[in-house]
């Protein structure tokens, strides 16, 4: 009794502090498409963490694997096909520059991000095997029309994941109908090549664009650690915890000490936490799951309201219906299930660069998966 | 058992969160420099310009707010890839840059032109045979010098006695003759003149009799005994003057190509933004901060970079856009027109623009290989461009005027 009381103190202590703390920015640059996710982790904006036993459920939170029977080995890609990025690096590369280009980069679209996943799932009721061949992410900022500059983002990891879940406390067979508790984990090993440049257009006229750019290996491993929590009462919502990424060796704060316009990926490779609650409904045709998820970085301090993120899903039978709100995106899509292949198209429209992106990017994600 | 399973959970979430460490956070300071940024990226200077001097003020170690401020008066000064884009769309932007091999090429252009041609060489001028020469010159010594002498050449010197009649050779009392002293080491055939000159003693003898001969024989040996001491200096002499010539030619060239490389560039200076004094003066503003940046010895490398290609930019546009101003470039149809067209007020009112610019584009190259290959031309020219007055007077700009008309009529203008 003690013991509860103080943990709950110290829980309201934590919710207090979040909330009151002061906003401080670096050059922060996030992604939907996290090094964990799939076609529709990033349809939801990674607000998926009490959905269960569904596909993703594992890939959401770890926790939610007692509750999974599905066994397959499957392979998934999800990558950014469209939109506004898609159309710049077009025109800039394949086709002769023009002034109005050069201005709109400037003005308007002068953050450029392009991001790709690929998986190869090994799915069993009590284990999960995941192997990233390519996370990858570039992201430009063009800046200062006086002497113009580009900071470039790139990243491509790989990782090899093992996965595992407990129930602690109830039962998977009466889950709905009684106290649920479970655990989940997840150890990764990863090689992490990042590149984090800055040069002018100056330099890339008269370098060949190879010598600017230099990836850096990074290799480790890590981990995450999660919990759902579910009443058996029907009003009450399902509670998740996750703790992110612990142990990981990439951090934050080094790119953004070195300089205002380096960029500094945040809530993707350095640890970080998930709050999520959840419920769902079987209607006539077929089920509404909702999630309200809030995310926390430890490297910094942000506002509590600005991670906080929503998604929802409709099913019915084959077809599904993402949706994904939050501060900085805005997610629509749509996935079709058969037995052995799935695929979906999402429209977003999204802000990377958080409260510094001068205007919203509108992409198309695309995300294929075979079972096997 | 779930009492168990919550002290499990209790102490795995206790140890989580002694895992976790939180990392010191970014200060404000970045948000500022990003809102610098976004400004320049929006055209809007001014803002760009309170937001530079603000950070400066708070924080007066930090040189990047001098950059910002930089790009600011840049910006005033419309210096920037939109006014720069049809120059840059004429030299890299008009094709793919899936085509960018043409790069290659303009670099190479760019390498060869103007100021390589007025500070250095762009063809190296091989002095290396005069090099060796002097080098064996110089250790040769001057007793074992080579030399080698012609024929000897007789010649009388003619002259009148007191009564008026000319004194015939049998008659002197003397015999000369002209010898030519030469070297294989010499590098010009320009031998050495000697009179070989002995006393009859009789003025009836020949100068071939044997007597006479010894005696020219014996003097020869001593005229080449003692020339090869000057024969040493001699050779050492010409190998200056050598050099000279050289060095006088390279100039020549120097300058022939320049003015052949201004003439080639007519169709990118025609280009170039037009140059308002108001812009001038931003840029001017802009070199200034810049050139306190370049004065700082601990500067990241980016910073040092950007600022020593911005100022060439910036110089650069100073010295074309005034030469836009003072030479009507439309009427440029061949090399002379360069300096027919020239309009001397125009030029004389651009002093100013010319000698900053001048200044900071020699600035700027302080660091480059092609200053510390020609490191004498580079410290030269440094000099004569800072000693320069800073305005001009009355007298000088007479004196301006009446020279490049002349200069202009002796070219036929």
């Amino acid at each position: 009794m003690k013991t509860s009381k103080k943990i709950l103190k110290n829980l309201k202590t934590l919710g207090v502090v979040s909330l009151l703390t002061i906003n401080t920015y670096s050059f922060d640059i996030t992604h939907q498409l996290k090094p964990n996710g799939t076609f529709e982790t990033t349809a939801l904006s990674n607000s998926c963490s009490t959905m269960q036993d569904t596909s993703f459920s594992s890939l959401c939170n770890s926790a939610l694997m007692p509750l999974s029977e599905q066994q397959a080995v499957s392979i998934s890609v999800v990558g950014k096909s469209d939109g506004d990025s898609i159309d710049n690096g077009r025109d800039l590369i394949f086709d002769p520059i023009s002034e109005e280009l050069i201005r709109k980069l400037f003005e308007e679209k002068n953050f450029n991000s392009f991001t790709f996943n690929s998986n190869i799932i090994f799915k069993t009721s009590l284990f999960e095997i995941n192997y990233t061949p390519y996370y990858l992410i570039a992201d430009l900022y063009l800046f200062n029309p006086v002497f113009p500059e580009i900071s470039l983002h790139a990243v491509n990891r790989e990782t090899l994941r093992l996965t595992r879940g407990w129930t602690l406390i109830g039962d998977k067979e009466k889950f709905q109908t009684d106290w649920f508790l479970s655990m989940g984990t997840s150890a990764y090993y990863y090689k992490h090549s990042t590149a984090n440049n800055v040069f002018s257009l100056f330099d890339l006229s008269f370098n060949p664009p190879e010598s600017l750019i230099s990836f850096e290996n990074e290799y480790g491993a890590a981990g995450d650690l999660a919990f759902f929590f579910m009443t058996p009462y029907k009003f009450w919502p399902k509670f998740s915890l996750q703790f992110k990424n612990l142990g990981s060796k990439i951090t934050r704060n080094k790119a953004a000490n070195e300089s205002a316009v380096q960029q500094s990926p945040y809530l993707l490779f350095e640890p970080y936490m998930t709050f999520g609650l959840g419920q769902e409904f079987s209607t006539f045709l077929g089920r509404l799951d909702f999630n309200l998820e809030m995310f926390h970085s430890y490297s910094d301090d942000s506002l509590f309201i600005e991670n906080l993120t929503l998604g929802s899903r409709y099913t019915i039978n084959l077809f599904s219906i993402y949706l994904g709100l939050s501060s900085y995106y805005q997610n629509f899509a749509l996935r079709f299930d058969s037995e052995t292949f799935k695929v979906g198209i999402g429209y977003a429209r999204e802000e990377d660069m958080r409260r510094f992106q001068p205007t919203v990017e509108n992409s198309v994600y695309t995300g294929v998966e075979i079972s096997l | 058992m779930i009492r168990n399973k919550i002290t499990i959970l209790l102490a795995t979430l206790l140890f989580v969160f002694s895992c976790m460490k939180k990392e010191r956070s970014e200060p404000i300071e970045n948000q500022t420099k990003f809102e610098i940024i976004e400004a320049l990226n929006q055209g809007d200077s001014d803002r760009a310009l309170s937001l530079a001097l603000k950070g400066q003020r708070e924080n007066p170690n930090d040189f990047e707010y001098y950059y910002f401020e930089a790009q600011a008066y840049s910006q005033k000064a419309s210096v920037d890839v939109y006014s720069l884009f049809p120059l840059m769309k004429m030299e890299i932007f008009d094709v793919a840059v899936t085509e960018w091999k043409k790069q290659e090429e303009f670099e190479k252009r760019q390498k060869s032109r103007l100021q390589t041609n007025l500070l250095g060489e762009s063809e190296e001028i091989d002095t290396s045979d005069l090099d060796e020469v002097n080098k064996k010159i110089q250790s040769t010594p001057a007793e074992d010098f080579p030399i080698e002498l012609s024929e000897l050449e007789q010649f009388h010197y003619t002259y009148v006695d007191e009564n008026g009649l000319e004194v015939k050779e049998e008659q002197q009392f003397y015999c000369a003759y002209y010898l030519d002293i030469s070297s294989p080491l010499f590098v010009y055939d320009e031998p050495m003149k000697e009179v070989v000159y002995i006393d009859k003693e009789n003025v009836e003898d020949s100068c071939n009799s044997e007597r006479n001969k010894e005696k020219v024989e014996a003097e020869v040996a001593r005229i080449k005994e003692r020339s090869k001491y000057t024969a040493k200096q001699n050779a050492l002499s010409m190998v200056d003057r050598k050099r000279e010539l050289v060095k006088e030619r390279t100039y020549e060239q120097r300058y022939a190509k320049a003015f052949f490389a201004l003439f080639d560039s007519i169709p990118i200076l025609r280009e170039a933004p037009t140059l308002t004094f108001e812009n001038a003066e931003n840029a001017i503003l802009a070199l200034r901060k810049l050139n306190i940046i370049l004065n700082q010895s601990n500067i990241p490398d980016r910073l040092k970079n950007n600022t020593t290609h911005q100022m060439r930019l910036l110089s650069s546009y100073l010295i074309i856009g005034s030469y836009k101003n003072t030479t009507n470039l439309d009427g440029v149809s061949e090399v002379t027109d360069l300096i027919c067209l020239i309009e001397p007020k125009q030029a004389t009112s651009h002093y100013r623009y010319f000698l900053y610019g001048a200044r900071f584009f020699m600035k700027s190259m302080r660091d480059s290989d092609l200053a510390k290959k020609n490191q004498e031309n580079y410290i030269e020219y440094s000099q004569i461009i800072n000693d320069a007055p800073e305005e001009l007077t009355e007298e000088q700009i007479e004196d301006f005027e009446e020279d490049t008309q002349k200069f202009k009529n002796s070219r036929g203008c």
